[in-house]
């Protein structure tokens, strides 16, 4: 199987006699028990560890030795399902952190930005969060307006880098 | 002893006092927003009452319908828990005129001191030492900067009514405090429902001590020693622990002095907390008064045996406190954790969602005051804490200790908790040697990064597992289990071979 961890992703893949465990083309001396269905044993190099594990459509989230991991599932349609902004740097797709509401917008649609300008304002569980512009451009769009309740996953406003005048 | 009381309140401070209300055999009546149907002070309750929608305030600082709903069923004293309305004294006059109690002190103290400018100026006169900085507050920009331009960078921006580290903010350079004070101002209105804010000088580097204090109405007061709060991120505490190592016998005496004339001089009835900055060179300066129960009281219970909420409840029902200043003493060492929905990662940013998977820590000395549950969801709208984790040793290592052990055995899965960033303060050499400042966090952030993948291997092994179950429940975790046949005893199988 394949997991998103972080930025990267990784191949896990148990042996068929599951005494061993390939991980990233490493093959592991490996062991488990199931102690139900959120709580395994597992050991992995002569290390034992007590793992939690639960999950949702899109994420495994799993915990042992007092660590928490947040994997996001691979799917086989080739998209990673992970959150975060576009990677590309001539346009900016700006997402709220998490769920919330939205205080201020403090540009306008059109505007110039350059890079650490506050674009605006997004309040939840009582914090208030400015989002700022990481590239220099232009707000080409504003998809909100104060007051609205936004989920995780809504662009809010787009900013785009000026193409070069030809 | 009253008849039903209404806690005013959700998450696990309502679910500490429903507790303390069953061990005294008084019924109670919990309230939720229709985003807290399923929470867990709703099912702890022996009844329970929606009253409005999600957002606070049109439910749990909507006024008229918490003192409706305790009107409607019967109760005869409302528990207001921390934030929300419990230090509102216009709410504790409305609950009065009611006809109800209000667990707490009476309004006029409270509203004296509760409020951040009016009790500063009230300080001063008393000669209580203060921080320099805005005597009242204003709603004109200019008066801030030019009070920040007269004092010097960094000044702190605080809302005359927070509480929480809620509508306070840092300010380095003067074109950056319109922008500020607005942002306070607007998150006050919408925490507190107040707009004033104030400024004073921010102190590099002090420790936060604050005491707990109480009085009831024959006259006595108390205090029940310290608790340092140095360990905050955005202002707001994470790690609580009693004693300060920071305190000696004699300072621990002319604070407390300080503390209990500072409630005895306002006629403060009921339990409370005064907030102290210590600097490097041992001066404290008063910051506030606290009319409420704390987030962090639970550890003063386990140093002094006394259980505050029982306590709040016997004073507000006319009883002596009881005991006197010189029973009390301090056994042992208790730190607590607060267990938030947070991403230490990215800036300590709330985190929501539902709670897929929890287990608790369990074994000597260790407590969880908790508000969730395997399968509850954290609605946006509130305040993200899920739950205390409390420990108490014989001294400071061996709590510290407890308390790392304890850390490691939390598990909460679905939503990001500080659980693992909270573990490496614990172990850092500066918390060890007691070395404690309020920016203990922001001073020592490379040291606190984590980027531990010990267990890294186990974790996708888990998840390899898991996706193995859900797709096709293959024989050898069926072998695995007692009273299985033969056909399952002999390992993984399939009839004519070929590859898998």
């Amino acid at each position: 199987m394949e997991l998103l961890f972080k930025t990267k992703k990784h191949q896990v893949q148990p042996a068929k006699d599951n005494k061993s465990i390939n991980i990233d083309d490493v093959l592991h001396n490996f062991e488990f028990r199931r102690i139900d269905k959120n709580h395994l044993k597992i050991n992995i190099s002569g290390v034992w560890q007590d793992v939690f594990i639960a999950e949702d459509k899109n994420h495994y989230y799993v915990n042992a030795e007092g660590t928490t991991y947040h994997f996001d599932k691979v799917h086989n349609d080739g998209n990673d399902y992970g959150e975060g902004q576009s990677a590309n740097e001539d346009i900016i797709n700006v997402k709220p952190p998490m769920p919330g509401s939205i205080v201020k917008i403090l540009v306008e649609q059109g505007q110039k930005v350059t890079e650490g300008d506050g674009l605006i304002i997004v309040e939840a569980m009582k914090m208030e969060t400015t989002i700022y512009t990481t590239i220099d451009g232009i707000v080409t769009e504003i998809n909100v307006s104060t007051g609205e309740q936004v989920d995780a996953d809504k662009v809010l406003m787009v900013v785009e880098k000026e193409k070069a005048s030809e | 002893m009253f008849k039903k009381i209404l806690i005013a309140n959700r998450s696990e401070i309502a679910c500490r006092i429903i507790r303390a209300c069953k061990e005294m055999n008084i019924p109670t009546l919990a309230v939720y927003s229709e985003a807290d149907e399923f929470a867990q002070h709703v099912k702890l309750a022996d009844e329970a009452v929606c009253i409005g929608p999600a957002a606070p305030l049109q439910s749990y600082l909507n006024m008229d319908a918490v003192i409706n709903a305790a009107l409607e069923n019967g109760c005869d004293a409302i528990h207001p828990g921390y934030g929300f309305l419990s230090e509102k004294h216009e709410f504790n006059k409305k609950v009065r005129e009611a006809g109800l109690v209000f667990i707490g002190p009476k309004p006029e103290p409270m509203k004296l001191l509760g409020s951040k400018v009016e009790s500063r100026i009230t300080m001063i006169e008393a000669g209580v030492p203060v921080i320099p900085g805005m005597k009242t507050s204003s709603k004109n920009i200019s008066d801030f900067e030019e009070m920040a331009e007269k004092i010097g960078f960094p000044v702190l921006i605080k809302a005359s009514d927070g509480g929480g580290g809620k509508g306070m903010r840092v300010v380095h350079k003067l074109e950056d405090i319109k922008s500020s004070v607005e942002a306070a101002m607007r998150e006050s209105q919408t925490a507190f429902g107040s707009e004033v804010v104030f400024l004073e000088k921010y102190l590099e580097s002090p420790r936060h001590i604050e005491f707990q204090v109480a009085g009831d109405e024959h006259g006595n007061f108390v205090h029940l020693f310290e608790r340092e709060c140095s360990i905050q991120r955005r202002h707001q505490k994470i790690i609580e622990e009693t004693p300060s190592t920071a305190v000696s016998p004699e300072l621990r005496q002319r604070m407390g002095e300080t503390a209990v004339k500072v409630i005895q001089a306002s006629n403060y009835t009921n339990v409370g907390t005064v907030e102290f900055l210590l600097d490097k060179d041992n001066n404290f300066y008063f910051l506030e008064v606290n009319t409420r129960i704390q987030v962090e009281h639970p550890i003063t219970e386990m140093v002094t045996g006394i259980d505050l909420v029982k306590l709040q409840i016997r004073i507000a029902a006319g009883e002596a406190i009881p005991f006197k200043q010189e029973e009390l003493s301090q056994n042992g060492h208790s730190i607590e954790c607060r267990i938030y929905a947070e991403d230490a990662d990215n800036n300590f940013m709330p985190s929501s969602g539902k709670i897929h998977f929890m287990k608790e820590p369990v074994g000597p000395g260790v407590r969880y005051d908790s508000g969730v549950y395997s399968g509850a969801e954290v609605p946006i709208f509130y305040d993200p804490i899920l739950a205390k984790l409390i420990v108490w040793g014989k001294d400071r290592e061996e709590a510290r200790l407890r308390m790392i052990n304890a850390l490691k055995s939390n598990v909460v899965l679905g939503v990001k908790t500080s659980n693992k960033f909270m573990q490496t303060v614990l172990e850092n050499q500066h918390f060890i040697d007691g070395d404690t400042c309020t920016n203990f966090i922001d001073s020592h952030s490379d040291d606190l990064k984590f980027n531990s993948t010990a267990s890294l291997l186990h974790a996708f092994a888990a998840a390899a597992l898991s996706e193995d179950t859900n797709q096709t429940q293959t024989v050898n975790h069926v072998a695995r289990q007692l009273n299985s046949s033969p056909w399952l005893e002999i390992g993984y199988w399939e009839i004519a071979g070929g590859s898998r």
